[in-house]
């Protein structure tokens, strides 16, 4: 499979969408990011700014080529993309914890403070890795299965609740905070347009606008915090949702314009 | 005359202290802000004055940042004339007021908040408390230069911002007088 790669500053529009493309970019603003995959269908949105910008793209090329080895190896998948098998996985991962209640939820959450906290010892980035955990649990736990209740062409019949699967890895450098539901229900395009507008308009706006559900507050909470997102949806079978921090160098925390998104969506 | 007392919630590790003198009413937040707090519990009757000490708070999640909003427009309908101020902010708020438009009231004054550092050197974290009025009667450089002489108490190298340096010059130039 040939790669098609797009430079995104020189990028018009003539009708041809981004699927399955790899676009790249520069200092690019979360807002610009969103729109490349919201509104252009880019599947990939790298930017020459990101210290990791070779990984990145090796990552990319997995996700469209092997796009069943992401599924499998997600952390190897996005920490050594070089190096993707069984062993590198299980070396990676520092967490797991399946769930399908509130409850368990909560109980995970601390659990994932309790591990990391006797090596991080920054608490504001213990604070955003329990905050990406907590959203993206959230997502599998109320989002994934409200989606596939609302699409039951018989609504009398209860929805069973599956479990899902919260997971953690890491380098010294970067870490991967995931989630895997089997609903396979997500429409990220949807959720990522939701989060463009929270940045473009205002979270305030769209809250009061949507009530309690869909405004992509919890994703537009992660987006803030990570410096990757990874969206991978089976339809009907998982969807696998991962964000990475950065670590190392600290200032890579604090960089606003050199953030990643990639999607694989049926 | 000062009255005080103790809202606990669903959650025993958030509760509210709250401590009423004449009109106004100070209350300290404890804890995280997520799907389980209740805000509703404060009585604001007959107050013109609402002080937010957000000392104590050390999470807040999507969930909570809703109950927060939608508690706050409630308050903003049915008490429009009550002002609003927030003592020392530390940064899991600092960031939510930054980025979530009208997760306070416009005519909030914040007096004071905690800037987030670190030392690269030393790879410690260092947070600062910053009393906000001070810094409004400062120029850009002025201020600039204020933010970035903090220097690390252990190998007196200069500290970093740990926020994004855009968004935090926003957050402060809102506050500065037109």
């Amino acid at each position: 499979m040939s790669l098609n790669i797009v430079e995104l500053d020189k990028f018009l529009f003539n009708g041809d969408y981004g699927l399955n493309k790899i676009g790249i970019g520069d200092k690019l603003s979360s807002e610009r990011l969103l729109n490349f995959a919201v509104k252009y269908r880019f599947s990939h949105i790298l930017q020459r700014s990101s210290t990791d910008h070779e990984k990145q793209y090796l990552t990319s090329r997995i996700m469209l080529e092997q796009p069943d080895l992401f599924f499998k190896h997600p952390l190897s998948s996005i920490l050594d993309p070089e190096n993707i098998k069984a062993s590198n996985e299980k070396k990676l991962s520092l967490f797991e914890i399946k769930f399908k209640t509130a409850q368990e939820k909560n109980m995970g959450l601390e659990a994932v403070v309790d591990k990391l906290q006797k090596t991080i010892k920054d608490q504001i980035l213990l604070s955003d890795i329990k905050l990406a955990a907590d959203e993206l649990m959230c997502n599998a736990l109320f989002n994934a299965p409200y989606i596939v209740d609302r699409e039951l062409p018989d609504k009398s019949k209860s929805r069973k609740v599956k479990n899902a699967q919260l997971f953690i890895g890491a380098t010294p450098g970067e870490l991967v905070i995931g989630c895997e539901d089997n609903y396979g229900s997500l429409d990220v395009v949807k959720l990522l347009a939701r989060v463009r507008d929270c940045f473009s308009r205002s979270v305030g706006a769209g809250i009061s606008n949507l009530g309690n559900y869909g405004a992509g507050l919890g994703t537009f909470m992660i987006f803030s915090v990570c410096s990757s997102m990874y969206f991978a949806v089976d339809k009907n079978e998982h969807t696998l949702v991962c964000c990475s921090i950065q670590l190392r160098p600290r200032r890579e925390r604090y960089r606003a314009f050199s953030k990643t998104l990639h999607l694989i969506v049926p | 005359m000062k009255s005080s007392e103790k809202n606990q919630n669903d959650d025993p590790r958030f509760y509210m202290e709250s401590e009423a003198s004449g009109t106004v009413l100070k209350v300290k937040f404890n804890g995280g802000i997520t799907e389980t707090i209740h805000l509703e519990t404060l009585n604001l009757k007959e107050k013109t004055e609402l002080v937010l000490n957000f000392n104590g708070i050390n999470y807040i999640n999507s969930a909570g940042t809703r109950r927060w909003m939608f508690w706050m427009w409630n308050i903003e309908k049915e008490l429009p004339d009550l002002k609003f101020s927030i003592e020392k902010c530390p940064t899991v708020m600092l960031r939510q007021i930054m980025g979530v438009a009208h997760f306070v009231p416009k005519t909030t004054q914040i007096k004071s908040f905690y800037a987030p550092f670190y030392c690269e050197a030393c790879d410690e974290d260092i947070s600062r408390l910053f009393e906000v009025k001070p810094l409004l009667n400062l120029d850009d450089q002025s201020f600039s230069k204020t933010i970035s002489s903090q220097s690390c108490p252990k190998c007196q190298g200069s500290l970093t911002l740990g926020l994004v340096p855009e968004q935090f010059n926003k957050f402060v130039n809102s506050y500065k007088p037109d």
